[in-house]
């Protein structure tokens, strides 16, 4: 009953079905490397390529750099992020959403980064409202990068009484 | 010393160090230790289909021994000799004490190893990497389906290992152990043929959950299940060891079987022996499936966590609004300088922040997809923050209900159908199967709305008068997205359809036909009763069969057609199709269908069909069981 043309038939157009997986776009740039996780290339994406290359490799970018004991490697060990570059890659990979959150005053990711920032539970209050009030003037600076956002959380902080500042150096 | 060890070799070197390995393999051997599941697991071991074992990692540099892929004795024996050596090993060079660190764990406790005999080796990149990942419990991630992409069409699975301290606003800096392939080809075919096939590498990355979020919520759109795991810091720390030694290995990657829901419930498996998962799967392994495993094993489970993907949150901020609000978030989205207009500012401040973030979500999700001007979204969107951040109300997020129960909800992904039916006067029995998955009619708990994926599916039926048993239809694949559009989303629907079927045509009463039937749409939907979807299809169809004047017909036509759910359990389908085939044989053809479904119970569904094609009609009655 499956008789052969038709078997082949069937199998001469399956690429069509899988055609939508194509591109494979690892950037293991220079450097740190994970700078380029600022994911730089998926905020001009053209085609849904980025995308579905994401999914096709379920992730393989940025398995180099994330490899369990895979040594040393730009800013990660043996896959775990480097302590001096957390808040910086946390920031690259998040932009789109801390801002957002800077903006509304609060959300995970605002949340996130004043762990990795060191601000104290207690003091989380203030740093949101800072980051509401912060949000403006950061928008007008025309400094649409992460590591504008971070310098003008810190100068913030700074400028707040003693108790929310911690260790955010 | 020195020179035995850069030698590579795995014998201790003084004649007491030899006396005590002897000792220790003896004792092993005598103890069977080499048999055990705990061995097996950790070397992912399997029953070999020529009998004895072999191993599904494929890195020579994760054996000890030459042949310790297929020979767990002498796998065993050769870690006991490497135990002694400080000689780096593995892709991860390290000495084998600390490359396969649950290895030797699991080897002394059994044969209670006397360290001070061993080269001191304080395993200190192992220690520095736990110290990092802080691990307090762990979590099972389940992203759903994905349709645009065949490898991810069927969820994922991964696992995120939640530090102390964290809370639920910081699990986001958590780290995920993660199983992948390694995609080495751009070509569409060649990945299906290698996926399919095992010619991709998989390999394990700590990735940190902020990344796998974004990709999966931001990227693909796919919700994401949590499943925080019952476990204790002990068994924690196995898997962990064992996770570290993954390091050391690869495997061919199969997308049905050795896939990333395989791999992750191995990790599951060392951190509990007593739990079988890998073993439960012969064929292929589904993350659903996995999840289902999971929450089926009492009290593993401590808690389900719903992760909405952005745009789910679209979706449901924007049900949460009224109309008049509706209106203004369309407006805002075109001109962001509406929020400065009069009567925006009137409405409450906590309605403004409302449509304000769905605004910004909306500029988010069309920033990370892939149509429109992306300096344009992100200057609209810092507009729509600017007002929104003028707004100093309590910042509340909106909980956001998830638009499908979780996966384990779901039916089981096999379906047996026992059916009797009527077609032009004869009284028949069916048989059906399928392999996988879910189609529109089936019960939609759990499963990604208005997607279908259909793939290998057989029905036989025996016709009485005619007393003959005949293949009525074969599916290899059949796959429906819809995508309904509103105001906000404009994503088209599509559908390929690859199988055989019975026809009744130029006079040939039950007639085999092999077709392709490609097309592309819209859909909208609307809330009338419950819920109604109406679609419809601009398509492709090409037929092959001795049945058709020189054997083929090629041509196009449409669809139209609706799904409309009365109830939880009761949903009817119907459509009607007209194609007309220019190349081939000329012709032309009506076709029409009607469904009905009533869910019994989570396994267990009853469905009527009525078609009509060609002049020919048929109504089939069946019990479908899913297993």
């Amino acid at each position: 009953m499956l008789n052969g043309k038709w078997l082949r038939l069937s199998i001469a157009v399956l690429p069509l079905w899988a055609a939508n997986v194509w591109a494979v776009n690892p950037d293991n740039g220079p450097g740190c490397g994970l700078g380029k996780l600022a994911w730089s290339d998926y905020d001009h994406p053209k085609s849904i390529a980025p995308q579905v290359m994401m999914a096709t490799t379920n992730g393989t970018f940025g398995s180099q750099t994330f490899g369990i004991s895979s040594g040393t490697s730009g800013c990660t060990n043996d896959g775990t992020i480097m302590a001096e570059h957390k808040v910086e890659i946390f920031t690259a990979a998040n932009y789109e959403s801390l801002s957002q959150e800077m903006a509304r005053g609060g959300g995970e990711h605002l949340a996130s980064l004043a762990e990795l920032m060191g601000v104290p539970e207690a003091s989380r209050p203030e740093f949101y409202a800072l980051a509401q009030a912060k949000y403006a003037s950061l928008a007008a600076s025309g400094d649409a990068t992460p590591a504008a956002m971070v310098a003008a959380l810190r100068s913030g902080v700074k400028a707040q009484p003693v108790a929310i500042q911690a260790n955010t150096d | 010393m020195l020179i035995l060890c850069l030698a590579g070799s795995v014998l201790p070197s003084h004649g007491e160090d030899n006396a005590y390995l002897q000792d220790l393999q003896r004792r092993a051997a005598s103890a069977g230790l080499y048999q055990q599941r705990y061995w097996h697991l950790l070397l992912h071991y399997r029953p070999a289909l020529t009998g004895g074992y072999e191993s599904e990692a494929d890195e020579s540099g994760f054996f000890l021994a030459p042949d310790g892929k297929t020979n767990p004795r002498a796998e065993l024996d050769a870690t006991l000799a490497q135990f002694f050596s400080t000689e780096p090993v593995g892709r991860s060079r390290q000495p084998a004490r600390c490359a396969f660190i649950a290895r030797y764990h699991w080897l002394k406790a059994e044969l209670g190893i006397d360290e001070s005999r061993l080269p001191p080796e304080p395993c200190e990149r192992f220690h520095a990497w736990l110290r990092e990942l802080n691990p307090a419990s762990l979590t099972l991630i389940f992203p759903s389906a994905f349709m645009n992409n065949p490898s991810s069409m069927f969820g994922h699975l991964l696992l995120r290992i939640d530090q102390k301290g964290q809370t639920e606003q910081t699990r986001l800096l958590a780290y995920t152990i993660n199983y992948s392939a390694d995609v080495t080809s751009d070509n569409g075919f060649v990945f299906a043929v290698m996926g399919i096939t095992g010619g991709f590498r998989g390999y394990f990355s700590t990735h940190p959950y902020y990344i796998k979020a974004r990709e999966y919520g931001d990227f693909e759109n796919r919700d994401l299940w949590e499943y925080r795991l019952n476990f204790t810091p002990e068994q924690i720390e196995r898997l962990l060891m064992h996770a570290w030694e993954m390091g050391n290995a690869s495997f061919d990657y199969f997308f049905f079987k050795e896939n990333c829901a395989y791999q992750i419930l191995s990790l599951i498996e060392i951190a509990d022996p007593e739990i079988h998962l890998t073993d439960q799967f012969s064929f292929y392994t589904f993350p659903s499936d996995g999840v289902r495993l999971i929450t089926e094993r009492p009290g593993l489970v401590k808690e389900i966590t719903f992760r909405p993907a952005r745009a789910t949150q679209i979706r449901r901020k924007r049900e949460a609004l009224s109309l008049e609000e509706r209106r203004w978030l369309k407006k805002i989205i075109a001109d962001p300088q509406a929020a400065g207009e009069r009567s925006f500012t009137a409405l409450p401040p906590a309605r403004q922040a409302l449509v304000l973030d769905a605004a910004s979500d909306y500029f988010l999700y069309k920033l990370a997809g892939e149509s429109g001007d992306a300096a344009a979204y992100r200057e609209r969107n810092r507009a729509v923050l600017l007002a929104r951040s003028k707004l100093r109300v309590p910042f509340a997020p909106l909980a956001i209900e998830p638009f499908a129960g979780p996966p384990e909800q779901g039916h089981p992904i096999m379906r047996a159908g026992f059916g009797a039916g009527w077609r032009e006067g004869e009284f028949f029995n069916e048989l059906n199967f399928r392999l996988a998955y879910h189609d529109l009619l089936d019960p939609e708990n759990g499963y990604t709305p208005d997607a279908q994926i259909e793939a290998l599916g057989i029905a036989l039926r025996h016709y009485y008068r005619s007393d003959r048993t005949r293949l009525d239809r074969f599916t290899l694949v059949d796959i429906l997205s819809l995508s309904p559009m509103n105001d906000l989303f404009q994503s088209p629907s599509w559908k390929v359809n690859i199988g055989f079927q019975t026809i009744r045509h130029n006079g040939c009463r039950f007639c085999g036909l092999g077709f392709l039937n490609p097309g592309i749409g819209a859909a909208v939907e609307t809330a009338l009763l419950k819920r109604e979807v109406y679609f419809g299809f601009a398509e492709l169809a090409a037929e092959y069969g001795p049945v058709l004047k020189s054997d083929y017909r090629i041509g196009g036509g449409a669809t139209v057609g609706t799904l409309i759910d009365f109830t939880e359990r009761w949903k009817i389908g119907a459509s009607a199709t007209y194609l007309q085939f220019p190349a081939g044989e000329k012709s032309g053809e009506w076709r029409f269908t009607a469904q009905q479904r009533y869910t019994l119970r989570q396994n267990l569904a009853v469905r009527f069909d009525f078609n009509r094609r060609a002049g020919t009609q048929e109504y089939l009655l069946n019990l479908l069981v899913y297993f």
